[in-house]
């Protein structure tokens, strides 16, 4: 299966139920309502992460947008101490600005877990697509079959090894386990499959190396599926949230996802919404704008992923 | 070409000194470290004081580091338990005594560090609570104590006497409750209740109420629970009494949050609530609210605070005629177990520092707790609410203290919330948090007679899994052995292909290290009894305590096969028709829409879930809002009021049935599938098929799993709807389908993009051909489409249900899987008996049950679903 095909969507059905003007409107309608009903959190979290907590506890809410503010920022930037200043920021002391290491640690961990995706994935899929080894067809599904194993599962031995291999409360222990992916193995072995095999054999008869196919010839050329892999992977990553919070103890190597659910409830006797939402805000927008430049890619992930060839 | 290899190694280094950087623990090597863990103190003074504490220690200590966390208090217990559990612990923390850490011997015992004198100077009832079988293992800081909380403005309003001294008995309270609760507006609801509390695990606000007629948790030496006693069943009874019968209490009691939902009510401007059961640190809070208010602080003006007069009064007087106070328990630092002499002292300095300095003592008064220390005196000053507390403190009940008190408390107080919310009378409810916590002592007592007289082998983790790991190891080789030897010539094969081995090793390393054996070793600890020290093979108790667990079968599995049953053909549903009409639009309004609804998709579940806990929120929650707003518009007009209520009141019998209907047709469909798979049936036959024995099930599954459950929940959602206020997470009836209704709403963007990319792969042949035999647009929809894009259905019925079979952190964020077990899926069930209990063993077993779900389900939606039409 080739993904090119995705691109011209429908146009056979396209031809044949040509609608008439007057259901088109009411179909547009229909779309965009569901589409904004589904876009209603999201504009709830911007709207409540730059509202004045007084604001939101009025009934209605006052939603004047004279009203907004940076507040709830300036205060999750301060957490966990009183007043955000660069000369405190630190990370092991966690004065203040903790949620700037969050923001790091997370942005390290997802793009360290994107690199070797990359690398591991197409390595296997590579293996898997164009070489026929004895054993193949069932190492592959037995790699595809561990896709049906719960993560909850593995959630109490995993935890229990990392203890044991000294890992708790360190980066490895996020970064190990999920340094190759079988749905990345399977996009890469889809894609690779769907390539000609001419240039690896001209280039195999020329004497390079297979290690030098692969670096020189295949990878080259996957490289539009290996952007969507890295934004797929990038993006589970970064909303990790069960695993991190497990498996990491102190405060300072917390990651977004983990920091946002402690601020659930800073002080004792109030939930502050507002200072969660600016939270959300802060984990969501890079997601957002990742995906904003880069939806073809996401797109074409899904179907690639999504349908057998 | 090279470039880019140079490039990606580039990066690679890059990142991987990064990580040793990341990896690498700070801290000068010669240093001391002391690591202190605390909850959050009141932000600008008690905290601020502490990270003083902290320095100046380290200027007096010049070879000491402290490092200070600051846990949360909705995780932050937890967090500590892990870290318990794991032997990763740190050297102080505040608040952390549990006898059930001193049962894992991680505290130090204290009491040679404590003089005489400084014993002399504390409260006897404070230090009590600090120690366990005699011996003290905590510094105690402060007490608490529940009150409660006087609202003396709706006093006034009313004409109502507040109580003299703050004394009443149970008869005057609900007298005065009776006539506080009242119209204000007169448009036939209740603006104004008279007491506000809530029941959940782990808070206790109301617990004086449950001990004033005498009743106790546990009997004197801790090895029956009583709580099925008559003198506490009248307890529960008359917080069930003030709800249903007098109907004076904030209702939905059973699911709210003392300290959150009922005291936000309490503040709110509207005045909804006369009194409420709180904690002393109430007392304290309003009070610097009014000043806040006095002194024009920008955020009393910002939020339009009114002024609150209240007044602190005991817990209403029951049978026994006294006074009867409960409490949260004593605020305090423990130390870890040191090893080291040296550091050991210094913890026991910075402790008591924190603890017990007349600084200390005095930062009670930012957080209105109580000092411990007798010398101290009145921080207080002359203030009528705090001779209130003292003298409440004089008749105080401490917590009952059992190393599995958390559970216990869990346990009982689910079934408490269960009986406040109808679920069950209350004797039965009783009755049955008796017979689980009895389970519990005697497990606890067998466990601890059966550690001690244990004398077979022990396993380590590390020694489970080293040989695990040899075992595998082993299997692979003789695997890999058999498959070489089986080639006509090994050597050749291994020359020409070992390549293509070491292309797929890290892959496969990384799989049979950290999938392969987590599993195996999952599949042992099912069979064990799980300890840090060395777990022993017990057969299969584990599997016998998931079948006599109640929570697990009449919650857990229901729950998750309800939400799936709804969940999965509704999504999938959806997703069709979306993508359906989306499907004959220009291609540039194709992308806009693929985009638009896979967008919310993208943002992490949990922010998702946060989201939308907001929206939900009982008072503030934009839906709550919004109906509110809508109701009270529509109230003066009958004739508008009149139909929208009635239309409410039939619409949820519609709904569920459709919701079951719809179900039983897929079903059968795929019972069909299964019969006509082997056998073609002749078409009257085919017609038959849903007369059958297994259409009976079928028909039992779509009524017990879908029409029953949906209804109970959609009659009170639509009768509050008509009220103008849902209790959308706190009622138990409405919380699992308000849940789902969240995941409704958002348009399920993957199935969309993945079916319009199917019909688009439909050979418009197909659809020309049937064109010209006369076929309508709904008809090929239907014979055309459907069948060719079963593919893509049968790929997200998988995924969808494998997916919602393990719903977990959603449901962890919105509720907790509360009220009482209303929202727990299988999961959470799992996760809390592994990380909340600690019962590894339970929670793999409870594991392995939903793998075998997991597989079941897969391979028989696979093996009947899969499509043999190629195109």
């Amino acid at each position: 299966m080739a993904y090119e095909e995705d691109d011209g969507l429908s146009k056979g059905e396209k031809v044949l139920t040509k609608q008439s003007a007057a259901m088109v409107l009411p179909t547009y309608i229909f779309l965009i309502s569901w589409g904004l009903l589904s876009f209603v959190p999201v504009l709830w979290m911007f709207l409540t992460a730059f509202l004045p907590k007084e604001a939101l506890q009025k009934m209605p809410p006052d939603l004047n947008l004279t009203l907004l503010t940076y507040e709830n920022f300036k205060q999750l930037l301060a957490f966990p101490g009183k007043e955000f200043s660069f000369s405190k920021l630190s990370w092991y002391g966690s004065e203040t600005g903790v949620i700037i290491w969050w923001f790091l640690n997370s942005f390290f961990l997802a793009s360290v877990n994107t690199c070797f995706n990359l690398f591991f994935d197409s390595l296997a899929g590579y293996a898997f697509a164009k070489r026929d080894f004895p054993g193949r067809t069932f190492l592959f599904w037995t790699l595809i079959c561990t896709m049906m194993v719960p993560g909850q599962v593995v959630l109490v031995p995993l935890f229990l090894m990392m203890i044991n291999l000294g890992l708790y409360d360190s980066f490895l222990a996020i970064i190990l386990p999920s340094i190759a992916g079988v749905f990345g193995i399977f996009l890469m072995k889809q894609y690779i499959q769907s390539m000609p095999s001419g240039l690896e054999e001209a280039a195999r008869i020329d004497g390079c190396s297979e290690f030098g196919i692969f670096i020189k010839i295949i990878l080259p050329l996957c490289k539009p599926v290996l952007a969507v892999l890295g934004i797929f992977v990038f993006v589970g990553n970064w909303n990790n949230f069960l695993w991190p919070m497990i498996v990491l103890k102190s405060q300072n190597h917390y990651t977004l996802q983990v920091g946002l659910s402690i601020l659930q409830q800073l002080q004792e006797h109030e939930v502050h919404y507002g200072i969660q939402m600016a939270g959300a805000v802060v984990a969501a927008a890079p997601i957002l704008a990742v995906f904003l430049f880069l939806q073809k890619y996401f797109i074409k992930g899904l179907t690639i992923g999504g349908v057998k060839g | 070409m090279k470039r880019i290899v140079f490039l990606a190694l580039l990066i690679l280094s890059l990142l991987i000194t990064l990580l040793a950087v990341g990896c690498k623990k700070a801290g000068k090597k010669d240093k001391i470290i002391l690591e202190v863990w605390d909850f959050p103190r009141p932000k600008d003074t008690t905290a601020l004081w502490q990270q003083e504490v902290f320095k100046n220690f380290e200027k007096k200590h010049p070879n000491v580091k402290v490092e200070y966390s600051m846990l949360s208090w909705a995780r932050g217990g937890q967090k500590l338990d892990v870290s318990v559990a794991s032997g990763t612990y740190p050297d102080i923390c505040g608040s952390a005594m549990k006898p059930s850490y001193v049962l894992q011997d991680v505290l130090e015992p204290l009491d040679e560090y404590i003089t005489p004198e400084e014993k002399a100077d504390l409260n006897p009832q404070a230090l009590k609570a600090c120690q366990f079988e005699n011996k003290t293992y905590a510094f105690p800081w402060y007490s608490t104590i529940y009150l409660t909380i006087l609202n003396m403005d709706v006093f006034k309003e009313r004409g109502v006497a507040p109580p003299k001294d703050g004394i009443w008995t149970w008869d005057e309270f609900v007298e005065k409750m009776k006539k506080l609760t009242f119209d204000r507006d007169g448009n036939g609801t209740i603006d104004c209740y008279g007491i506000g509390f809530g029941i959940q695990p782990g808070t206790g606000e109301a617990w004086g109420v449950l001990y004033s007629d005498g009743g106790r948790f546990y009997n004197d030496d801790l090895t029956r629970c009583v709580v099925d006693s008559p003198e506490f069943t009248s307890g529960v009874q008359k917080l069930y009494d003030l709800e249903f019968k007098h109907k004076v209490a904030l209702p939905n009691a059973g699911g709210l949050n003392p300290s959150g939902d009922v005291w936000n009510s309490f503040l709110s401007k509207e005045r909804p609530l006369a009194a409420t059961f709180q904690g002393e640190w109430a007392v304290i809070s309003l009070k610097k609210r009014n000043e806040k208010i006095r002194n024009k602080d920008p955020e009393a003006v910002k939020g339009d605070w009114k002024p609150l007069n209240f007044m602190a009064a005991m817990t209403p007087i029951g049978k026994t005629g006294e006074i009867v106070t409960a409490s949260p328990g004593v605020g305090n630092f423990v130390i870890f177990r040191q090893s080291d002499p040296v550091k050991r002292k210094l913890c026991i300095e910075l402790a008591k520092e924190l603890a017990w300095s007349d600084q200390a003592q005095r930062m009670n008064y930012n957080s209105g707790t109580i000092p411990v220390r007798k010398s101290i005196g009145n921080i207080y000053g002359d203030d009528i609410d705090f001779k209130t507390i003292s003298r409440a403190f004089e008749n105080v009940i401490m917590p009952p203290f059992h190393p599995e008190g958390g559970k216990m408390d869990e346990l009982v107080q689910r079934q408490i919330q269960e009986a406040m919310v109808n679920q069950k009378t209350i004797p039965v409810a009783m009755k049955q948090a008796v017979k689980s916590v009895d389970d519990v002592l005697s497990q606890y007592h067998l466990e601890r007679e059966a550690q001690t007289r244990y004398t077979g082998p022990r396993f380590t983790p590390r020694e489970t899994m080293a040989a695990i790991s040899v075992c595998i190891l082993l299997l692979m080789i003789l695997v890999c052995a058999v498959m070489l030897l089986r080639q006509p010539q090994p050597m050749k094969v291994l020359k020409k292909h070992y390549w293509s081995y070491l292309f797929i090793a890290p892959s496969l390393m990384v799989f049979t290290v950290f999938l392969l054996m987590p599993v195996v070793y999952s599949l042992m600890l099912a069979f064990q009894k799980f300890s840090v020290q060395g777990s022993s093979f017990i057969g299969l108790a584990n599997f016998r305590k998931v079948a006599g667990d109640g929570i697990f079968f009449d919650y857990a599995i229901p729950n998750t096969l309800f939400y799936t049953l709804i969940m999965v053909p509704e999504g999938i549903l959806v997703s069709l028709i979306l993508a359906s009409i989306i499907a004959p639009l220009s291609n540039r309004s194709q992308t806009f829409f693929r985009s638009a609804y896979y967008l919310p998709g993208v943002i992490s579940g949990i922010i998702i879930a946060m989201i939308w806990k907001w929206i939900f929120d009982p008072s503030f929650g934009l839906f709550n809002q919004l109906l509110n707003a809508m109701v009270n518009k529509m109230r003066p007009y009958p004739y508008i009021y009149g139909p929208f209520s009635g239309f409410l009141a039939v619409l949820p019998y519609f709904i569920s049935l459709a919701a079951a209907v719809g179900v039983w047709f897929l079903l059968m469909n795929f019972f069909k599938e299964i019969l006509t798979r082997y056998k073609p049936l002749p078409r009257m036959k085919d017609y038959l098929v849903f007369l059958s024995l297994p259409a009976l099930g079928v028909l039992w599954v779509a009524i017990k799993g879908v029409y029953i459950p949906l209804s109970l929940s959609l009659i009170p959602m639509c009768h509050q709807i008509a009220g103008g206020k849902v209790g959308w997470l706190t009622d138990p009836n409405i919380a699992l389908v308000s849940i789902m209704l969240s995941g409704m709403l958002m348009a399920p963007g993957g199935g969309v993009i993945l079916y319009l990319a199917a019909m688009g792969r439909v050979p418009k042949e197909l659809h020309e051909c049937a064109m010209l035999d006369g076929a309508g647009p709904i008809r090929r929809w239907w014979h055309i489409t459907v069948p060719l894009i079963r593919p893509t259905t049968l790929y997200l019925l998988v995924m969808g249900t494998i997916g919602s079979f393990q719903i977990f952190e959603k449901i962890l964020i919105m509720t907790n899987g509360g009220p009482g077990y209303a929202t727990t899926p299988l999961v959470m069930s799992i996760y809390r008996r592994g990380f909340e209990f600690f019962e590894f063993g339970v929670a793999s077993a409870q594991a392995l049950v939903l793998f075998a779900m997991v597989v079941i389900v897969s391979v028989l939606q696979f093996r009947f679903l899969k499509s043999d039409v190629e195109y």
